[in-house]
Order: structure tokens, then sequence, then C-alpha cells
């Protein structure tokens, strides 16, 4: 056996998505998994129930509006515990003490967030197809506030998922400088209000102050807000009043303004667990 | 083969590690000895390359022990004084993760837990959660982890702190099996008797400093350069005492009992037997004549006596 392999190894990155995988299919779930499981399908099913009823007045791309919401509330719980809970069990130093870098760690820690954004995900276009199935029984009757044009699936999708990467940066780097789950939690959560909502809820009230309503203007603020790009890639009246083609730059800057917020999250838990490593834990 | 060259740790004004050198050779078992607090745990965690020393260095097989040195750690196998486990983790999958962590091929990895498993004597629980173990299982499942990847340097920081007397004995005998594997093994304890029965090398540790390094025989013989001679007499035990006083090499002179005493004793053995047939020629009926072996324990609190003072 050769003594030192001079390869780092790149497998164990996915080692958590996979083992996550097989528990799911092999069903040794535990009990407060199952029991979120379970709340889960129930609330997918009245969600499907009154999609299905009310299918003939919402237009197809209406589910996709969820997506941003049910990611910024399901991914916080998901991933903020991951780095404060390792140090908080003590397993932390074990892991450290592995060859992995903690660039690799990290990316590791963030590909936990895989599963449970396909999973929402599959959910909501599980919804569009519910919504179709009602159209063709009751008909369709939903023209007006949206375009009826499709592509705001794919690009809800996509914003949907740039914006989760954000969330994942955000909260492993609240997670790395926290010393508990609880507290970890709640600061994402906390984080997340602040870029999400509190400050677009201050700056959007002086914009049209400044600026005034009714100009169009708001159309290019919005896209730097997950759920402005969203609303541009399918509310009528909003695009309307822009010009597409600059709507389309300024929802690729906002999508790119995300991904820095995630790469910047990213980074920061790298190079605070690198601080670990070199100083020690408890110093 | 371990080389240790002035390691130094510096908190702000607080010296936790002080100029520690050593060398350890493949197969020595090194009791590394301390009170709390002494610096055991910092040089250790120095040595996993999980602390920066601020000064100083060690070498395994001529390759720095540095964290800049990601694949160094593939020879070093640490075992923290406390760890977690996870809750939903299987003691296999456990095992797998590791071993993936640490590079072991995963066609390779099956046999590689087998066979930790066979050693740590944790086979039968190999489908187990690994939170439901007991402390001792728990500890032993630590170190199997620690062993995956097969390093050469084992650093084991209170291996046996919390344990009961019959899981601690198991793993003082899994110790020197891994000793006679050829591994250079470093084992931190505070408790003293633990550690003298399979370290072939001891290291005391106060306020940071090595006080001693060396075979536990020759620590021992150089800090104590007087041995202990107990006497037993089946009478005249204090004349004996009297006519002992004025002798060579004889001094402290302390009653077990009226016809029991020992006494420091500085002369070779040659000394030694002539002076016992001194005594039976004497008229000194003595039943017992023994040398007393200084343990660990009187060893220790000899040595870091000075220190605290």
């Amino acid at each position: 056996m050769p003594i030192f392999e001079e390869k780092i190894p790149d497998k164990p990155i996915y080692y958590e998505v996979r083992q996550q995988a097989r528990r799911f299919l092999s069903s040794s779930m535990k009990g407060n998994q199952i029991a979120s499981l379970i709340v889960a399908v129930v609330v997918f099913a009245v969600m499907a129930y009154s999609f299905i009823i009310s299918s003939k007045y919402i237009h197809v791309s209406v589910p996709v509006f969820f997506l941003p919401g049910l990611i910024g509330i399901i991914l916080p719980g998901v991933v903020s515990g991951l780095i404060s809970g390792e140090i908080q069990k003590r397993s932390m130093e074990s892991l450290l003490a592995t060859p992995l870098s903690t660039g690799q760690l990290v990316i590791a820690k963030a590909l936990r967030a895989v599963l449970p954004v396909l999973a929402t995900v599959a959910a909501i276009l599980s919804l569009v197809l519910i919504l179709l199935v009602g159209k063709l029984i009751y008909g369709d009757d939903s023209a007006g506030e949206f375009y009826s044009g499709w592509i705001s699936i794919p690009a809800g999708i996509i914003i949907s998922l740039v914006f989760a990467y954000a969330v994942t940066g955000i909260c492993l780097a609240v997670s790395a400088v926290t010393r508990s789950t609880v507290a970890s939690m709640v600061t994402s959560y906390g984080v997340m209000m602040l870029v999400y909502v509190i400050v677009p809820s201050i700056v959007a009230p002086i914009y049209v102050a400044i600026v005034g309503d009714g100009t169009g203007m708001e159309a290019y603020l919005a896209a730097l807000h997950p759920y402005g790009m969203v609303a541009l890639t399918a509310v009528e009246p909003l695009m309307d009043r822009a010009n597409a083609g600059l709507v389309l730059i300024l929802i690729l800057i906002g999508l790119l303004i995300q991904g820095a917020i995630g790469f910047f999250g990213l980074a920061f838990a790298a190079s605070r667990m690198e601080q670990l490593k070199r100083k020690g834990i408890e110093g | 083969m371990l080389e240790v060259t002035s390691l130094d740790k510096r908190y702000g004004q607080f010296q936790a590690v002080n100029d520690v050198s050593f060398t350890l050779e493949p197969g020595q078992i090194m009791g590394f000895i301390g009170s709390n607090g002494a610096g055991k745990t910092t040089t250790i965690k120095m040595l996993a390359t999980l602390l920066e020393p601020t000064s100083g260095k060690a070498t395994l097989n001529g390759r720095l022990l540095n964290s800049n040195d990601l694949l160094v750690r593939k020879e070093i196998g640490y075992m923290p004084d406390y760890f977690g486990l996870y809750e939903d983790i299987k003691v296999w999958e456990y095992l797998d993760m590791f071993a993936s962590l640490y590079g072991v091929p995963g066609i390779d990895r099956p046999k590689v837990i087998d066979e930790v498993l066979e050693l740590t004597d944790l086979g039968f629980k190999k489908n187990e959660f690994a939170h439901s173990l007991s402390r001792g299982m728990q500890q032993r499942l630590c170190l199997a982890r620690c062993l995956v990847h097969n390093p050469t340097l084992l650093l084991l920081d209170e291996p046996a702190s919390g344990l009961d007397p019959r899981a601690r004995s198991e793993l003082k005998d899994l110790i020197g099996e891994l000793g006679r594997m050829g591994k250079i093994v470093i084992v931190s304890s505070h408790i003293l008797p633990e550690l003298a029965d399979f370290s072939t090398v001891v290291g005391i540790i106060e306020r940071g400093q090595m006080l001693a390094f060396g075979k536990v025989k020759d620590v021992v013989r150089s800090l104590t350069p007087a041995k202990k001679i107990q006497v037993r007499l089946l009478e005249k035990g204090a004349e004996a005492s009297m006519w002992l006083h004025g002798k060579d090499h004889v001094s402290a002179t302390e009653f077990v009992n009226p016809n029991e005493f020992r006494f420091d004793f500085t002369g070779t053995p040659e000394d030694q037997a002539a002076l016992l047939k001194a005594m039976v020629d004497g008229g000194f009926p003595v039943v017992e004549f023994l040398d007393e072996e200084a343990d660990l324990e009187d060893l220790f609190m000899k040595v870091t006596k000075g220190a605290l003072n």
C-alpha cells in the first residue's frame, strides 16, 4: 500500500447527499422525519385540491411563485446547523483532522441543500401538472395579469435555484460563526429577513418617493430581488412598462448578485473553518 | 520516525508548551503524562496539525507535520479527548465515511472496516447506531475510526477517561497490540498506573515543559538515584536502624512498624549484598530485604513537585 497517495479525495463531498438519499430510499427514517413527511404530504394535498378546483382562473406559472418563499423557509432549517452543530457536538475536530480541505468541507455541507431544493422544485412542478389537469377538466379562463407564455416556469425555477444558493451561503456563513444550532437557525432567519424583507421594504418606498410611481422604473429595482425577478418573467403589467431587453440584463445582474451572496457566504464559512483549524476550536 | 524539535505554543502571555523535544521510533508507545492543563492536549493537537506551533517543528519520517500539508494527515490517526458521534449513523457508516475522507478506495473499504472492527472487538455492533453504543464501545469506535487509513502515527488523547476498569484493561491490550504492529503511539493521560504497563517510553510534562523523557526504567533511575530498600526483622528493629545509620550509602530511615522500616540506598548491587551480609552477621534476624521499585505515581509526584513550587 503506497504511503502517500498524492491525490486529495474528492468523492467524500458527495457523502452527505448519498447518505441522505440512501436513508430516504431504504425508509430507515426516524420518527420526526416521518412526521414532517406526513405534514408535507398533507399540505401538498390541500394545495393540490385548492389548485385543481380553482384551475380555471389561475395561470399555470402561478405555483412557481411559491418556490422562492418555500426555499427561504425550508433551507435555513436544513443548512444553518451544519457547521455550528458539528462544533456543538464536538465532532468537528475529527473532521478537521482529515485530509479534506476546508473548501471541500464547506462544499460538502452546501450539497446537503441539494435534495431538499430538488424535492421542493419537484413538488412545485407537480402542482403545475395538477393545474394543467384541472384546465383540461374545467377549461381555461386565466388570461389577464399573467403572460400566457411558458417561459416563466423554467425562468422561475432557475431564479429559485440561484436564490437557494444564496440562502445556503448565508446560512453556512452564519453557521460558521455561531456555536449552537438554535442560535445559528435564529440568526440565519434574521439575516435573511434583513436582506430580503426589511432592506427592500425600506428601499422601495424611498425609491418610489424619489423616482415616482407608474414610471416603469420600478421594474429595474424589482430585478434585484428574487421575487421581483420571478414577477418580471411572469407579470404582464410590470414587464409592459419596461424595455424587455434591459429587464433581461437586469435579471442577469440580479442573478449575479445572488450568486455573489452565495459565493461570499461559502468563502466566508471556509475561511472561518480554516481559522478554526489553525488556531484550534477552543482558542 | 517521529522527531519533535523545540515545539513552542504561546497564547498571548501564556506559554502553553515550552521547548518540547523528543524522538520516537516505530513500535514505541509513549505515555504522555501530565496534570490537567500541563500542555498534553496542546502538544498532541500540534502533532495532529490542528494547531500551529508558535515555533519549533515536528517531522514524521522526514515529512513536516504542518496544517498546510493536507496529505500528511493520512499518516496520522488522531483521537480527541472528547468527541461527538453523529446521531443517525450506523457504526459501519461512520467508519465508511472516515475511510472515504482519508482516501481509502471504495473497493477496499468493506474489508478495512471489517478488519478494524475485529481489532477493536466491535464486529457484533456493525449495524447498530453509533450513538446507541456504551461509552467504552464509543471510545473503541473512535479508535477504530483512527485506524481505518492505517496511519503510522497514532495520537490518543486521554483514551481511557470515563471507562470502567474492564474497558480500560481491554483498551490497554489494544494499544499494546498497536505498538506491536509497528505504529508510533502517543497516549496521554493523567492517570499514571494506566500507562506504566504498556508504555515503552514515558514523557512527563508540567507547565508546558518536558521534565523527563525516556524508557520507563531509565526515567525512574535518572530521577531517583537513591532506591528504597524495605527491611523486615523478627525483632530488634530499632537497634538495626541505629546500626544502619552510620553505614555508607544509607540515609533517611523511616519506620513502617517497630520491626519494619525502609531506607534510601545509593550504592551498587554489590554494596547492597555486602550490607545484607553485614546485617545478618551482626546478628539481626532479617526476614525481608526488598528493593522497592519506584512507580510512576511516585515519580510523577516527585518530578512535578519541583515545578509547582
